[in-house]
């Protein structure tokens, strides 16, 4: 077998160029590009999208994040293809309370907040959680995404604790890490589903983190280490035999 | 010490008997020949004990020292017969040789298309490169290399998903940094069919069907997400809107129809 020099280099640069291009051709072609636009063409009538469009158009230029605009119209068209009472003027309206809430959301958590964290506060806010909890809430977690402790917050006042008691708990734990705080709403859900009171099992459940992670109890020999490390506390030096 | 039918040399005494073997069957034999006395004839010689030599010796000597005279045109004959000679094949000694291509030639023969395609496969070529075409193919390996890896990655990340989990939240395994696989379930027994709708398909009911299991009573599906906040529901026989009764009810119901959320970390800590 014999391939003139010049035209193998040819050859085994072309392929070379070839395969590193092809992981990015096939990722462009898996992830189009979903435009609201193009989102909503077949769902909605023309009317009624282009009040959306509005909305969304409306958004873009306040900063706020769009596709929850698109998401919560989409909802609205997918329930009434299912037969349920849900008009025009109720996609355009819910539409247009989420932007609005959107736009508080930014208001309580300041210019740093990215999407997710404007639509678990504007979340929070349609659970009627105060913007003021918000704002103690980006104060009280310094450094890290607000997303968790916005969503278990608002999940707390949706099964029924006092938005009050969960601001509390929810700000005191505030520099724990997510997993900590997910498993704490899933303790509070457990409790209440046996029988306590939503605000009870909050505040108890809370209290027992909040000696976890204070710094006098943190390196207890009767707290396990693993939950020491995901409640962000310091690493327990190995024991000595 | 040397035995053949001309003589013999005995090391072990320094004395040498030697034999010459006579057109006429006789042999003479000569004793207390010298060895090693300088002499390049071999047999006997003038050594400087001045030992006078065999003229029949001397003459059979002269007569085996004397060149052969070979004709010119032998070169030419010899060369023509080499050059009519088949040159010898590598596969003359295949079947002999051990290892694969001794075998596959045992097997199949020499001339088969197995055997042939061994041979054509495993004959060393030279194949020449400029510095240029080496990078080339190193850069080539590297690239093929490095979407191995990265393919490999991804296949191990998508496979990581849980058997089961009672809730959204628990279900979650880690995907990339960003996206985990979550696994949502509903127990409906008397359900012909279930799907899952949400922000994660457009709250599509046929985007994404979910499956029961063996005894028909729990339904599940498993759907990468992004880190986040997603409402979803659940719908029961193209008709029915439930929400999930294991997880909190999204606030914000807007549609009359009461929906559910799961929160999405950044990554499994």
């Amino acid at each position: 077998m014999s391939i003139p020099r010049r035209n193998l280099s040819r050859v085994l640069l072309l392929v070379a160029a070839a395969v590193i291009a092809a992981p990015s051709v096939s990722a462009a072609d898996a992830q189009p590009v979903a435009t609201p636009e193009s989102r909503l063409a077949s769902r909605l009538d023309a009317p009624t999208r282009n009040a959306v469009l509005a909305e969304v158009d409306s958004a873009r230029r306040a900063g706020l994040p769009v596709a929850p605009l698109v998401d919560r119209a989409l909802e609205g068209a997918g329930k009434r293809a299912l037969g349920r009472a849900v008009s025009d003027a109720d996609i355009v309206a819910a539409v247009r309370r989420l932007r609005v809430a959107l736009g508080s959301a930014r208001e309580a958590l300041g210019s740093r907040a990215d999407g997710t964290e404007l639509a678990a506060g504007a979340s929070a806010l349609q659970a009627d959680v105060p913007p003021a909890t918000l704002v103690a809430l980006g104060r009280a977690r310094s450094s890290g995404s607000l997303t968790v402790p916005l969503s278990v917050l608002t999940d707390l006042v949706a099964i029924g604790v006092p938005a009050d008691t969960a601001a509390r708990t929810v700000i005191a734990l505030a520099r724990a890490q997510d997993a900590v705080l997910l498993a704490y709403q899933r303790d509070v859900e457990r409790d209440i589903g046996i029988g306590a009171l939503p605000a009870v099992a909050a505040s108890v459940r809370a209290a027992g983190l909040e000696k976890i992670t204070a710094d006098g109890l943190l390196h207890s020999p009767g707290v396990p280490s693993s939950l020491n490390a995901a409640a962000g506390g310091k690493p327990r030096p190995p024991r000595k035999p | 010490m040397t035995d053949d039918a001309h003589g013999y040399q005995d090391s072990r005494t320094t004395r040498t008997r030697w034999s010459v073997f006579e057109p006429m069957g006789q042999e003479e034999v000569y004793d207390d020949v010298p060895e090693g006395d300088g002499n390049d004839s071999g047999v006997g010689g003038s050594g400087a004990d001045d030992t006078p030599l065999d003229p029949l010796l001397v003459a059979v000597a002269g007569e085996l020292r004397r060149p052969v005279e070979l004709g010119p045109e032998l070169d030419g004959r010899v060369m023509a017969l080499v050059a009519a000679e088949p040159r010898p094949e590598r596969d003359v000694s295949f079947a002999a040789r051990p290892g694969a291509a001794g075998r596959l030639a045992a097997r199949h023969g020499p001339t088969s298309a197995v055997a042939r395609a061994w041979r054509w496969l495993s004959r060393p070529r030279l194949v020449q490169l400029s510095p240029l075409g080496g990078l080339a193919f190193a850069s080539g390996l590297a690239a093929l290399l490095l979407v191995a890896l990265r393919s490999g990655t991804d296949t191990v990340q998508a496979t990581s998903a849980p058997a089961a989990a009672a809730s959204p939240v628990a279900a979650a395994a880690p995907v990339a940094d960003s996206v985990q696989v979550i696994q949502f379930v509903l127990v409906a027994p008397d359900a012909r069919t279930v799907a899952l709708v949400g922000d994660f398909n457009d709250w599509q009911a046929d985007a994404t069907p979910m499956r029961a299991a063996a005894s028909g009573r729990v339904w599940s599906v498993q759907v990468p997400l992004s880190a986040g906040r997603h409402r979803y529901a659940f719908v029961v026989d193209d008709e029915r809107w439930v929400p999930d009764p294991s997880a909190p009810r999204a606030p914000g119901d807007d549609f009359g129809t009461p929906n559910s959320v799961v929160t999405v970390t950044e990554r499994r800590s």
